[in-house]
């Protein structure tokens, strides 16, 4: 590398000032452009990030209209917290993962409208909520992917047909431990096309069923309780396609399960808890081909 | 060996082996989509960069011409910032005001690697502070309305580091 006799002689500070992009002669703003902040920030833990949003209005905003940076976040609304009107959504970051556990949601407005829109993943655990509220938190998630209802308690007692008036297209599962026939009756409504079910009540068979029937097109995986109703649905659904298959709580007997593996050929994991397999594979050759596994719980209440 | 020439805002102009320039991502297109040819003896105008500023960065080309391509990084992985090499390390310790030029004309002239190992060394420069501590650091004015730190504070609370 040469350098040419350049035109006059710059000394460094003489540069510095013909170089200065800022018009202040201080400095109140990193002179660099918002992606390149972005970048330096891809470097921070949410730890530090927090701090990030509180320096500056410029950083704060981009942070929080960052995708990437977001990903790194969830938002847990965490015991006791009340969510009501004078919830300012500006102060709540949309980020793409909220958990939710012993909540008060007084008002879903306005912060959850800006809460929602983004959001992919949803958790509500231990909390109290009437059916409605919960449809009404569902209805602003038109993008959500997976969502989580553990120990919840709903009031109930409520048609849900009249408030079950939407779809969430892009629910690809569903985890339930909420003992509540109506709660599964509105998902069903609400979410007909899971490709994972997860469904850990046990005497909800009704309602699981029911599921099942209307689901079978895009049900992929599915983790429930095994009962003679539910394998005999399960065999005789036309359009179910499983690929894994986890039997939580057998309440059945060894028979009844390889006549649902022989029904359901496309069955590539089947997995048992809490109970054993009988030399299921050496006594049925369609399960060969069929990963088996099986680990011992606490025994189930049969 | 072939070079090309370079000229800066101030009109300094710079002979440049072509292979050290093309760390350059936007020499690079220069040179190979449009079709500009260096042979022609006109300088490639570099009319967002200064000389003093160009001068350093051709120092950390030259230095950094023959590292391999760096792997793809996984956008959503934990990046490193402990793994700035000691020449770099040296090379970045500058005033801010230098540190942020070379900052800019990286990304001006599209030099990935050179941007990635300025970022880690101000995220470095970051971490580890409080929000009154980064403001100080880097001359920021804390422009929020009175009580609204408060309240962001507040409800930074409920966010968390996403479990994977």
């Amino acid at each position: 590398m040469a350098q040419e006799m350049p035109p006059k002689f710059i000394s460094p500070a003489q540069a510095q000032n013909q170089n200065d992009f800022s018009n202040t002669s201080e400095q109140t703003q990193l002179p660099l452009p918002p992606e390149v902040i972005e970048l330096i920030f891809q470097h921070l833990s949410v730890f530090q990030l927090k701090q990030v949003r509180r320096t500056c209005r410029l950083w704060k905003t981009i942070v929080d209209g960052s995708v990437i940076l977001l990903r790194k976040f969830c938002l847990n609304l965490p015991k006791g917290v009340i969510l009501d009107q004078a919830c300012e959504p500006a102060c709540l970051l949309s980020v793409p993962h909220v958990f939710v556990s012993n909540a008060r949601i007084i008002s879903l407005e306005p912060w959850w409208p800006v809460l929602g829109e983004n959001l992919g993943k949803l958790r509500i655990f231990n909390s109290k909520f009437s059916l409605p509220m919960l449809a009404g938190v569902l209805r602003r998630t038109p993008n959500l992917k997976e969502l989580d209802l553990f120990y919840n308690q709903y009031p109930a007692n409520v048609d849900v047909s009249q408030f079950a008036n939407f779809q969430l297209d892009r629910i690809q599962q569903l985890r339930l431990h909420d003992h509540q026939d109506k709660l599964i009756q509105l998902l069903r409504r609400i979410c007909p096309r899971p490709r994972n079910l997860e469904c850990n009540a046990d005497d909800m068979e009704q309602q699981i069923i029911e599921y099942l029937q209307t689901a079978q097109e895009s049900l992929e995986r599915v983790k429930i309780s095994a009962t003679d109703p539910i394998l005999t649905t399960m065999s005789s659904l036309p359009r179910l396609r499983l690929k894994i298959v986890i039997l939580s709580c057998i309440l059945t007997t060894s028979e009844k399960m390889l006549q649902f593996a022989k029904a359901q050929p496309t069955i590539e994991i089947l997995s048992l808890e809490g109970a054993e397999f009988n030399n299921a594979k050496t006594c049925e050759p369609r399960l060969r081909g069929i990963k088996t596994q099986t680990w011992k719980k606490s025994p189930c209440a049969a | 060996m072939s070079t090309i020439k370079l000229e800066t805002s101030d009109g300094v102009k710079f002979t440049v082996k072509t292979q050290v320039a093309k760390c350059s991502g936007t020499i690079r297109t220069m040179l190979e989509d449009i079709g500009i040819n260096p042979q022609d003896g006109e300088a490639i105008p570099l009319s967002n960069v200064h000389s003093t500023i160009l001068q350093k960065i051709l120092v950390w080309a030259e230095h950094h011409v023959d590292d391999p391509e760096p792997p793809r990084e996984d956008a959503d992985a934990a990046k490193r910032t402990d793994d700035i090499c000691s020449w770099d390390e040296d090379f970045l310790k500058v005033d801010q005001r230098t540190l942020f030029d070379v900052m800019l004309a990286a990304n001006y002239l599209d030099m990935k690697q050179l941007i990635a190992v300025c970022c880690k060394t101000v995220a470095n420069m970051i971490k580890g502070k409080t929000a009154d501590q980064i403001r100080r650091t880097f001359n920021i004015e804390n422009d929020f309305p009175p009580g609204e730190e408060d309240k962001i504070r507040l409800r930074n609370q409920f966010c968390e580091e996403r479990s994977r």
